[in-house]
Protein backbone atom coordinates (compact mmCIF):
# COMPACT_ATOMS: atom_id res chain seq x y z
CA UNK A 1 0.00 0.00 0.00
CA UNK A 2 2.42 2.71 -1.24
CA UNK A 3 -0.04 4.79 -3.05
CA UNK A 4 -0.86 8.38 -1.97
CA UNK A 5 -3.40 10.55 -2.01
CA UNK A 6 -2.03 12.53 -4.50
CA UNK A 7 -1.34 9.59 -6.52
CA UNK A 8 -4.97 9.01 -7.21
CA UNK A 9 -5.43 12.49 -7.69
CA UNK A 10 -3.08 12.80 -10.54
CA UNK A 11 -4.22 10.12 -11.79
CA UNK A 12 -8.06 11.18 -11.73
CA UNK A 13 -7.02 14.22 -13.15
CA UNK A 14 -5.47 12.59 -15.98
CA UNK A 15 -9.55 11.16 -16.89
CA UNK A 16 -9.97 14.70 -18.41
CA UNK A 17 -7.92 17.90 -19.22
CA UNK A 18 -10.83 19.65 -17.68
CA UNK A 19 -9.96 17.90 -14.38
CA UNK A 20 -6.73 19.92 -13.25
CA UNK A 21 -8.43 22.95 -11.77
CA UNK A 22 -11.20 21.23 -9.72
CA UNK A 23 -8.42 19.36 -7.52
CA UNK A 24 -6.74 22.44 -5.97
CA UNK A 25 -8.90 22.25 -2.75
CA UNK A 26 -7.00 19.36 -1.07
CA UNK A 27 -9.70 18.85 1.75
CA UNK A 28 -12.37 18.09 -0.33
CA UNK A 29 -9.86 15.67 -2.53
CA UNK A 30 -8.67 14.01 1.29
CA UNK A 31 -12.06 13.99 2.02
CA UNK A 32 -14.08 12.04 -0.73
CA UNK A 33 -10.93 9.77 -1.53
CA UNK A 34 -11.45 8.75 2.76
CA UNK A 35 -15.66 8.12 1.55
CA UNK A 36 -14.39 5.93 -1.30
CA UNK A 37 -11.70 4.13 0.41
CA UNK A 38 -14.83 3.26 3.49
CA UNK A 39 -17.08 2.39 1.31
CA UNK A 40 -14.84 0.19 -0.77
CA UNK A 41 -13.88 -1.39 2.44
CA UNK A 42 -17.15 -2.02 3.72
CA UNK A 43 -18.61 -3.51 0.28
CA UNK A 44 -15.61 -5.88 1.10
CA UNK A 45 -16.65 -6.82 4.14
CA UNK A 46 -19.66 -7.73 2.74
CA UNK A 47 -18.39 -10.35 0.13
CA UNK A 48 -15.68 -11.72 2.01
CA UNK A 49 -15.43 -10.83 5.45
CA UNK A 50 -12.01 -12.92 5.85
CA UNK A 51 -10.09 -10.65 3.46
CA UNK A 52 -10.05 -7.79 5.29
CA UNK A 53 -9.67 -9.57 8.52
CA UNK A 54 -7.13 -9.04 11.23
CA UNK A 55 -7.17 -9.47 15.09
CA UNK A 56 -6.47 -7.62 18.17
CA UNK A 57 -6.33 -8.04 21.89
CA UNK A 58 -8.37 -5.60 23.86
CA UNK A 59 -8.81 -4.72 27.47
CA UNK A 60 -11.76 -3.96 29.20
CA UNK A 61 -13.05 -1.17 31.80
CA UNK A 62 -12.55 -2.43 35.45
CA UNK A 63 -15.10 -3.40 37.52
CA UNK A 64 -17.55 -6.70 38.49
CA UNK A 65 -20.36 -6.31 35.89
CA UNK A 66 -21.47 -3.51 33.22
CA UNK A 67 -17.59 -3.85 32.22
CA UNK A 68 -16.86 -2.45 28.39
CA UNK A 69 -14.73 -3.28 25.53
CA UNK A 70 -14.23 0.16 23.73
CA UNK A 71 -13.52 -0.55 19.94
CA UNK A 72 -13.52 3.03 18.43
CA UNK A 73 -10.19 3.49 17.82
CA UNK A 74 -8.70 0.75 17.38
CA UNK A 75 -5.74 0.13 14.87
CA UNK A 76 -7.07 -0.84 12.16
CA UNK A 77 -10.48 0.53 12.64
CA UNK A 78 -13.37 -2.02 12.76
CA UNK A 79 -15.50 -2.57 9.77
CA UNK A 80 -17.49 -5.79 10.91
CA UNK A 81 -17.11 -7.74 14.13
CA UNK A 82 -16.23 -11.38 13.56
CA UNK A 83 -15.73 -12.87 17.01
CA UNK A 84 -14.51 -11.91 20.66
CA UNK A 85 -12.83 -14.80 22.47
CA UNK A 86 -12.05 -13.41 26.37
CA UNK A 87 -8.49 -14.73 27.49
CA UNK A 88 -9.95 -17.99 29.04
CA UNK A 89 -10.83 -19.06 25.44
CA UNK A 90 -14.74 -18.85 25.82
CA UNK A 91 -16.46 -16.98 23.24
CA UNK A 92 -18.70 -13.74 23.95
CA UNK A 93 -21.92 -13.93 22.84
CA UNK A 94 -23.48 -11.01 21.04
CA UNK A 95 -27.24 -10.03 21.97
CA UNK A 96 -29.58 -7.78 21.01
CA UNK A 97 -29.94 -5.24 24.03
CA UNK A 98 -34.07 -5.67 23.78
CA UNK A 99 -33.29 -9.41 23.46
CA UNK A 100 -30.74 -10.46 26.02
CA UNK A 101 -32.30 -14.00 26.61
CA UNK A 102 -31.23 -14.60 22.85
CA UNK A 103 -28.07 -16.38 23.89
CA UNK A 104 -26.55 -17.77 27.04
CA UNK A 105 -23.60 -16.35 29.07
CA UNK A 106 -21.25 -15.14 28.70
CA UNK A 107 -22.66 -12.26 26.04
CA UNK A 108 -22.46 -8.26 25.53
CA UNK A 109 -24.54 -5.94 23.45
CA UNK A 110 -22.97 -2.88 21.18
CA UNK A 111 -24.26 0.83 22.31
CA UNK A 112 -22.14 2.59 19.23
CA UNK A 113 -18.82 1.13 19.25
CA UNK A 114 -19.00 0.03 22.69
CA UNK A 115 -18.63 -3.96 23.67
CA UNK A 116 -20.81 -4.28 27.12
CA UNK A 117 -21.30 -6.73 29.84
CA UNK A 118 -24.45 -8.21 30.56
CA UNK A 119 -24.72 -8.75 34.09
CA UNK A 120 -21.66 -9.69 35.00
CA UNK A 121 -20.63 -12.62 32.55
CA UNK A 122 -17.03 -12.00 31.73
CA UNK A 123 -15.00 -13.80 35.11
CA UNK A 124 -13.66 -12.27 37.95
CA UNK A 125 -13.39 -8.98 39.42
CA UNK A 126 -11.43 -6.53 37.38
CA UNK A 127 -10.21 -5.97 33.93
CA UNK A 128 -10.68 -8.68 31.60
CA UNK A 129 -8.94 -9.37 27.83
CA UNK A 130 -10.14 -10.95 24.82
CA UNK A 131 -9.24 -11.28 21.52
CA UNK A 132 -11.12 -9.17 18.71
CA UNK A 133 -11.51 -10.55 15.54
CA UNK A 134 -12.92 -8.41 12.81
CA UNK A 135 -13.15 -7.48 9.42
CA UNK A 136 -10.93 -4.20 9.24
CA UNK A 137 -11.48 -0.89 8.05
CA UNK A 138 -9.13 1.68 6.10
CA UNK A 139 -6.86 3.94 7.83
CA UNK A 140 -8.31 6.70 9.03
CA UNK A 141 -7.19 10.02 5.93
CA UNK A 142 -7.03 13.12 7.98
CA UNK A 143 -8.90 15.76 5.22
CA UNK A 144 -6.37 18.48 7.14
CA UNK A 145 -3.43 16.28 6.68
CA UNK A 146 -1.22 16.27 3.50
CA UNK A 147 -1.81 14.94 -0.02
CA UNK A 148 1.39 12.24 0.86
CA UNK A 149 -1.11 10.16 3.39
CA UNK A 150 -1.05 6.35 2.00
CA UNK A 151 -4.39 4.51 1.44
CA UNK A 152 -5.22 1.39 2.53
CA UNK A 153 -6.54 -0.05 -0.35
CA UNK A 154 -4.25 -2.76 -1.88
CA UNK A 155 -2.40 -0.84 -4.83
CA UNK A 156 -3.45 -3.09 -7.32
CA UNK A 157 -6.69 -2.30 -6.89
CA UNK A 158 -6.40 1.84 -6.16
CA UNK A 159 -7.93 2.45 -9.52
CA UNK A 160 -11.19 2.06 -7.83
CA UNK A 161 -10.42 5.19 -5.97
CA UNK A 162 -9.20 6.80 -8.76
CA UNK A 163 -12.38 6.34 -10.98
CA UNK A 164 -14.46 7.30 -8.15
CA UNK A 165 -12.68 10.26 -7.50
CA UNK A 166 -12.99 10.42 -11.28
CA UNK A 167 -16.42 10.33 -11.22
CA UNK A 168 -16.96 13.06 -8.03
CA UNK A 169 -15.17 15.56 -10.84
CA UNK A 170 -16.97 14.81 -13.68
CA UNK A 171 -20.22 15.98 -11.35
CA UNK A 172 -18.15 18.84 -9.75
CA UNK A 173 -18.14 19.72 -13.35
CA UNK A 174 -21.76 20.83 -14.50
CA UNK A 175 -22.19 21.09 -18.23
CA UNK A 176 -19.68 18.00 -18.78
CA UNK A 177 -20.84 15.43 -21.57
CA UNK A 178 -23.57 13.15 -19.96
CA UNK A 179 -21.37 9.88 -21.99
CA UNK A 180 -18.02 10.67 -19.72
CA UNK A 181 -19.99 9.82 -17.07
CA UNK A 182 -21.62 7.11 -18.43
CA UNK A 183 -18.55 5.91 -19.14
CA UNK A 184 -16.47 6.36 -16.21
CA UNK A 185 -19.92 4.52 -14.56
CA UNK A 186 -19.26 1.95 -16.44
CA UNK A 187 -15.76 1.56 -16.01
CA UNK A 188 -16.00 2.12 -12.40
CA UNK A 189 -18.86 -1.41 -12.33
CA UNK A 190 -16.50 -3.37 -13.87
CA UNK A 191 -13.01 -2.63 -12.18
CA UNK A 192 -15.48 -3.41 -8.72
CA UNK A 193 -16.84 -6.70 -10.39
CA UNK A 194 -13.28 -7.54 -11.00
CA UNK A 195 -12.43 -6.97 -7.50
CA UNK A 196 -15.72 -8.87 -5.86
CA UNK A 197 -14.02 -11.84 -8.19
CA UNK A 198 -11.19 -11.12 -6.53
CA UNK A 199 -12.48 -11.40 -3.11
CA UNK A 200 -14.78 -14.43 -4.23
CA UNK A 201 -12.09 -16.36 -5.34
CA UNK A 202 -9.24 -16.04 -3.08
CA UNK A 203 -9.99 -18.17 -0.20
CA UNK A 204 -10.87 -20.96 -2.50
CA UNK A 205 -13.68 -23.00 -1.70
CA UNK A 206 -14.07 -23.75 2.06
CA UNK A 207 -15.16 -27.05 4.12
CA UNK A 208 -18.39 -25.13 5.74
CA UNK A 209 -21.63 -26.70 7.44
CA UNK A 210 -23.59 -23.78 7.26
CA UNK A 211 -24.97 -21.26 5.31
CA UNK A 212 -24.17 -18.47 7.25
CA UNK A 213 -26.76 -15.05 7.35
CA UNK A 214 -24.70 -11.98 6.45
CA UNK A 215 -25.11 -8.86 8.67
CA UNK A 216 -27.41 -7.28 5.89
CA UNK A 217 -30.46 -5.02 6.27
CA UNK A 218 -31.83 -2.62 8.86
CA UNK A 219 -31.84 -3.88 12.58
CA UNK A 220 -35.44 -2.93 13.66
CA UNK B 1 -24.10 -39.12 31.04
CA UNK B 2 -20.83 -37.82 29.73
CA UNK B 3 -22.25 -36.03 26.97
CA UNK B 4 -22.80 -32.26 27.34
CA UNK B 5 -25.64 -29.17 26.30
CA UNK B 6 -22.58 -28.13 23.74
CA UNK B 7 -21.77 -31.83 22.12
CA UNK B 8 -26.09 -32.01 21.40
CA UNK B 9 -26.45 -28.58 19.78
CA UNK B 10 -23.42 -29.32 17.66
CA UNK B 11 -25.07 -33.02 16.22
CA UNK B 12 -28.04 -31.01 15.67
CA UNK B 13 -26.86 -28.47 14.06
CA UNK B 14 -24.83 -30.80 11.41
CA UNK B 15 -28.40 -31.97 10.28
CA UNK B 16 -28.93 -28.96 8.26
CA UNK B 17 -26.70 -26.09 6.36
CA UNK B 18 -29.42 -23.77 7.56
CA UNK B 19 -28.63 -24.54 11.14
CA UNK B 20 -26.41 -21.98 11.65
CA UNK B 21 -26.30 -20.17 15.31
CA UNK B 22 -27.44 -16.83 14.05
CA UNK B 23 -30.43 -18.51 13.13
CA UNK B 24 -31.03 -20.71 16.46
CA UNK B 25 -29.04 -19.56 19.01
CA UNK B 26 -27.80 -21.84 21.75
CA UNK B 27 -29.93 -20.66 23.99
CA UNK B 28 -33.41 -21.56 22.08
CA UNK B 29 -31.48 -25.03 22.05
CA UNK B 30 -30.79 -25.06 25.87
CA UNK B 31 -34.40 -23.92 26.86
CA UNK B 32 -35.84 -26.39 24.22
CA UNK B 33 -33.30 -29.37 25.62
CA UNK B 34 -34.06 -28.58 28.98
CA UNK B 35 -37.76 -29.01 28.46
CA UNK B 36 -37.62 -32.01 26.38
CA UNK B 37 -34.89 -33.97 29.05
CA UNK B 38 -37.75 -33.76 31.66
CA UNK B 39 -39.65 -35.43 29.10
CA UNK B 40 -38.00 -38.14 28.09
CA UNK B 41 -37.08 -38.43 31.93
CA UNK B 42 -41.03 -38.52 32.29
CA UNK B 43 -41.90 -41.22 29.70
CA UNK B 44 -38.43 -43.40 30.46
CA UNK B 45 -39.99 -43.73 33.86
CA UNK B 46 -43.06 -44.94 33.16
CA UNK B 47 -41.05 -48.12 31.60
CA UNK B 48 -38.35 -48.33 33.92
CA UNK B 49 -37.54 -45.39 36.89
CA UNK B 50 -34.97 -47.54 38.53
CA UNK B 51 -32.38 -47.13 35.38
CA UNK B 52 -32.54 -43.61 35.96
CA UNK B 53 -32.33 -43.28 39.58
CA UNK B 54 -29.89 -41.95 42.04
CA UNK B 55 -29.70 -42.47 45.72
CA UNK B 56 -29.36 -39.61 48.39
CA UNK B 57 -27.91 -39.94 51.80
CA UNK B 58 -28.35 -38.90 55.06
CA UNK B 59 -25.70 -39.27 58.35
CA UNK B 60 -27.30 -40.40 61.90
CA UNK B 61 -30.54 -38.38 61.92
CA UNK B 62 -32.68 -38.30 65.12
CA UNK B 63 -36.63 -37.10 64.38
CA UNK B 64 -36.03 -34.59 67.12
CA UNK B 65 -33.42 -33.14 65.58
CA UNK B 66 -34.99 -32.43 62.24
CA UNK B 67 -38.55 -31.02 63.51
CA UNK B 68 -38.37 -28.92 60.38
CA UNK B 69 -37.60 -32.46 57.87
CA UNK B 70 -35.58 -33.06 55.38
CA UNK B 71 -34.94 -31.57 52.50
CA UNK B 72 -34.38 -33.30 49.97
CA UNK B 73 -32.80 -33.09 46.11
CA UNK B 74 -35.32 -32.09 43.98
CA UNK B 75 -36.99 -35.30 42.50
CA UNK B 76 -39.55 -36.28 40.09
CA UNK B 77 -40.03 -39.44 41.58
CA UNK B 78 -38.75 -41.19 45.40
CA UNK B 79 -38.22 -44.68 44.79
CA UNK B 80 -38.14 -45.98 48.36
CA UNK B 81 -35.02 -46.15 50.80
CA UNK B 82 -32.99 -48.15 53.09
CA UNK B 83 -31.76 -47.48 56.53
CA UNK B 84 -28.59 -48.96 57.52
CA UNK B 85 -28.12 -49.69 61.53
CA UNK B 86 -25.35 -48.95 63.38
CA UNK B 87 -25.16 -52.94 65.65
CA UNK B 88 -27.07 -55.36 65.19
CA UNK B 89 -28.42 -58.13 67.41
CA UNK B 90 -29.05 -61.99 67.88
CA UNK B 91 -32.83 -61.15 67.23
CA UNK B 92 -32.13 -58.52 64.80
CA UNK B 93 -29.08 -60.07 62.40
CA UNK B 94 -29.63 -57.24 59.67
CA UNK B 95 -28.12 -54.27 59.57
CA UNK B 96 -30.05 -53.28 56.76
CA UNK B 97 -33.55 -52.10 56.87
CA UNK B 98 -36.32 -50.83 54.06
CA UNK B 99 -37.19 -47.07 54.54
CA UNK B 100 -41.65 -47.20 54.69
CA UNK B 101 -42.71 -44.31 52.69
CA UNK B 102 -46.24 -43.59 54.00
CA UNK B 103 -49.02 -40.77 53.19
CA UNK B 104 -49.44 -38.50 54.99
CA UNK B 105 -52.53 -39.68 56.34
CA UNK B 106 -51.09 -42.20 57.30
CA UNK B 107 -48.35 -40.96 59.29
CA UNK B 108 -49.87 -41.33 62.77
CA UNK B 109 -51.51 -45.00 61.95
CA UNK B 110 -48.46 -46.72 60.56
CA UNK B 111 -46.76 -49.55 62.27
CA UNK B 112 -43.77 -50.28 59.85
CA UNK B 113 -40.25 -49.21 61.74
CA UNK B 114 -37.95 -46.79 60.03
CA UNK B 115 -40.74 -44.80 58.45
CA UNK B 116 -40.89 -41.48 56.84
CA UNK B 117 -43.94 -39.22 55.54
CA UNK B 118 -42.48 -36.79 52.53
CA UNK B 119 -44.59 -33.37 51.31
CA UNK B 120 -43.10 -30.50 49.22
CA UNK B 121 -39.50 -32.11 49.03
CA UNK B 122 -39.11 -32.50 52.80
CA UNK B 123 -39.11 -36.15 54.47
CA UNK B 124 -40.40 -36.15 58.00
CA UNK B 125 -39.44 -38.92 60.06
CA UNK B 126 -41.81 -40.94 62.03
CA UNK B 127 -41.55 -42.02 65.30
CA UNK B 128 -39.55 -40.94 68.40
CA UNK B 129 -35.64 -40.80 68.34
CA UNK B 130 -35.62 -44.15 70.66
CA UNK B 131 -36.92 -45.60 67.29
CA UNK B 132 -34.31 -44.26 65.48
CA UNK B 133 -31.58 -44.22 68.17
CA UNK B 134 -29.56 -47.28 66.27
CA UNK B 135 -30.23 -45.98 62.67
CA UNK B 136 -26.61 -44.40 61.57
CA UNK B 137 -27.64 -43.16 58.21
CA UNK B 138 -30.52 -43.87 55.61
CA UNK B 139 -30.57 -43.31 51.74
CA UNK B 140 -33.40 -42.14 49.64
CA UNK B 141 -33.37 -43.79 46.37
CA UNK B 142 -35.07 -41.38 43.76
CA UNK B 143 -35.51 -40.03 39.86
CA UNK B 144 -33.72 -36.34 40.26
CA UNK B 145 -35.32 -33.66 38.09
CA UNK B 146 -32.77 -32.49 35.93
CA UNK B 147 -31.58 -28.93 36.05
CA UNK B 148 -32.21 -26.01 34.10
CA UNK B 149 -29.47 -25.80 30.89
CA UNK B 150 -27.42 -22.38 31.52
CA UNK B 151 -24.10 -23.28 29.29
CA UNK B 152 -22.89 -25.65 26.59
CA UNK B 153 -20.62 -27.41 29.23
CA UNK B 154 -23.79 -28.64 31.38
CA UNK B 155 -24.07 -32.45 31.90
CA UNK B 156 -27.24 -34.51 30.70
CA UNK B 157 -29.13 -36.30 33.28
CA UNK B 158 -30.29 -39.04 30.71
CA UNK B 159 -27.88 -41.90 30.12
CA UNK B 160 -25.53 -41.80 26.72
CA UNK B 161 -28.02 -44.01 25.02
CA UNK B 162 -30.42 -41.06 24.84
CA UNK B 163 -27.74 -38.72 22.79
CA UNK B 164 -29.65 -39.58 19.50
CA UNK B 165 -32.99 -39.01 20.49
CA UNK B 166 -31.56 -35.88 22.07
CA UNK B 167 -30.61 -34.71 18.96
CA UNK B 168 -33.03 -35.92 16.40
CA UNK B 169 -35.70 -34.24 18.40
CA UNK B 170 -33.32 -30.98 18.41
CA UNK B 171 -32.83 -31.15 14.80
CA UNK B 172 -36.65 -31.18 13.93
CA UNK B 173 -37.47 -28.28 16.61
CA UNK B 174 -34.77 -26.29 14.88
CA UNK B 175 -36.10 -26.93 11.08
CA UNK B 176 -39.76 -25.77 12.37
CA UNK B 177 -37.87 -22.69 14.07
CA UNK B 178 -36.44 -21.36 10.95
CA UNK B 179 -39.58 -21.56 9.13
CA UNK B 180 -40.64 -18.47 6.81
CA UNK B 181 -37.72 -16.80 8.02
CA UNK B 182 -36.93 -14.34 5.52
CA UNK B 183 -33.60 -15.89 3.88
CA UNK B 184 -34.65 -19.57 3.94
CA UNK B 185 -36.22 -21.39 1.39
CA UNK B 186 -38.90 -23.45 3.01
CA UNK B 187 -38.07 -26.93 3.22
CA UNK B 188 -40.14 -30.21 4.29
CA UNK B 189 -39.34 -30.94 7.94
CA UNK B 190 -41.49 -34.60 7.59
CA UNK B 191 -37.98 -36.43 7.30
CA UNK B 192 -36.70 -34.60 10.94
CA UNK B 193 -40.49 -35.25 12.89
CA UNK B 194 -40.00 -39.14 11.19
CA UNK B 195 -36.15 -38.94 12.41
CA UNK B 196 -37.14 -37.63 16.28
CA UNK B 197 -40.08 -40.06 16.42
CA UNK B 198 -37.88 -43.38 15.65
CA UNK B 199 -35.26 -42.18 17.95
CA UNK B 200 -37.62 -41.46 20.80
CA UNK B 201 -39.22 -44.94 20.12
CA UNK B 202 -36.20 -46.56 19.91
CA UNK B 203 -34.52 -45.49 22.80
CA UNK B 204 -37.76 -45.67 24.97
CA UNK B 205 -37.79 -49.45 24.00
CA UNK B 206 -34.76 -49.61 24.65
CA UNK B 207 -35.25 -48.61 28.28
CA UNK B 208 -38.43 -50.95 28.36
CA UNK B 209 -36.22 -53.60 27.79
CA UNK B 210 -33.99 -53.16 30.68
CA UNK B 211 -36.91 -53.90 32.81
CA UNK B 212 -37.35 -57.31 31.25
CA UNK B 213 -33.91 -58.44 31.42
CA UNK B 214 -34.24 -58.73 35.42
CA UNK B 215 -35.16 -61.58 37.82
CA UNK B 216 -38.48 -60.43 39.60
CA UNK B 217 -40.30 -62.69 42.50
CA UNK B 218 -43.54 -62.68 44.10
CA UNK B 219 -43.46 -62.37 47.39
CA UNK B 220 -46.32 -64.00 49.70
CA UNK B 221 -48.24 -61.26 52.03
CA UNK B 222 -50.42 -61.79 55.03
Amino acid sequence: MSTTCADIIARAQAFSSSNGPLTSNGSIMLSRIRADETALFSKAAEVNRDYFSTSTSITSTSGSSGRTFAIGALTPLVERILKLTLATGVDLNQVDSLDIDGELAPRYTTNGTTLTEVNSEWGATGTVSATLMYAKGPASIDPTGALTQTVTTPDEWTDLLVISLAQYLHHMDVGRDPMEGQRLQALHDDRMQDFFNHLAHFGGVEARRFVIPSPSGSKN
Amino acid sequence: MTFTLGDVINAARDRHPLFAKTRIPDAVFARFLTDYQRELLSKAMQRDATVLSTTFSVSSPLPSGNPTGIVLPTYKRVLGGTVHLTSNTDNDPELDYPLTIVDYSLRLRTRAVYSCWITDNTLFQIGTDSDWEDVGSFDVQYVAEPTSFTALTDLFTLPDSARPCLVARSAYMAGNRIQGLPDVPKFDTSNLADDASEAETAWLADVGGQRKSRTSSVREVW
